[in-house]
């Protein structure tokens, strides 16, 4: 980790993995619990939107992703800064263990007004190329 | 409003996080005072100041010649605050995916 600020979160599910697994890169099914309406295109690169119906929705970009072990993704809203969003699904007993972490990604733009800062894919574009 | 990533960013410098916690200590000041008090050049303290002034956490005001700084109340509890919110989000969501997965793989 880079210090950067971030937050862990760890939880058990009796559920097959794959099922568990299914419920992130299934924008239905990732829609049912992410708090909003989800939209995900499960491949590197690929369109993450997040829509809580608030007028600021989260868009950002698939960076990694093992299908059934873990992904992680950037994205932000048009007023806030990017945060990276990693989750990884661990095999435990019959179940699994989900893990997310989300943090800041470090600042890109100390001298310059939010207000100039370009929606994501296109103003971050090391970022996307990082991956 | 105050940014997190900047709040941290700026309290990350040693000298920074002294000029935050002399000025939450002693009160306003001038960057004069302030590399008075501490082991700093008044040049180096300008500009440390101004970077905590850009991420929201010091307030400037001029009076007369001199330049004093202030802390901003409330900005760093917006970065606690965002913490605490992210944190909680999942929260919810994780309970949420758990109810949606457990028992419908029997």
């Amino acid at each position: 980790m880079d210090g950067q600020p971030s937050i862990e979160r760890t939880v058990s599910i009796e559920a097959d993995p794959e099922a568990v697994w299914d419920h992130h890169v299934d924008g239905d099914m990732a829609s049912l619990w992410m708090g909003g309406e989800m939209h995900i295109s499960p491949r590197q690169g690929g369109d993450v939107g997040l829509d809580h119906g608030d007028g600021d929705p989260l868009f950002g970009a698939v960076e990694e992703i093992e299908p059934g072990r873990t992904i992680t993704w950037t994205w932000r809203t048009a007023h806030r800064e990017p945060t990276q969003v990693t989750i990884d699904i661990e095999p435990e007993g019959d179940g699994c263990r989900v893990t997310v972490i989300e943090r800041l990604v470090e600042y890109q733009f100390l001298e310059a007004p939010p207000v100039i800062v370009l929606p994501f894919r296109r103003g971050h574009p090391h970022l996307l190329a990082a991956a | 409003m105050t940014d997190p990533q900047q709040v941290f960013a700026a309290l990350g410098d040693p000298t920074r996080l002294l000029l935050y916690q002399r000025l939450s200590a002693a009160g306003p000041a001038t960057a004069t005072t302030l590399a008075a008090a501490l082991p700093v050049t008044r040049q180096a303290v300008v500009k440390h100041l101004a970077a905590l002034n850009d991420a929201g956490l010091v307030d400037r005001s001029r009076q007369g010649r001199e330049v004093h700084y202030s802390l901003r109340p409330g900005a760093l509890t917006e970065t606690v605050h965002w913490i605490a919110d992210v944190g909680a989000q999942w929260d919810t969501r994780l309970a949420a995916l758990k109810a949606a997965t457990e028992g419908t793989s029997t």
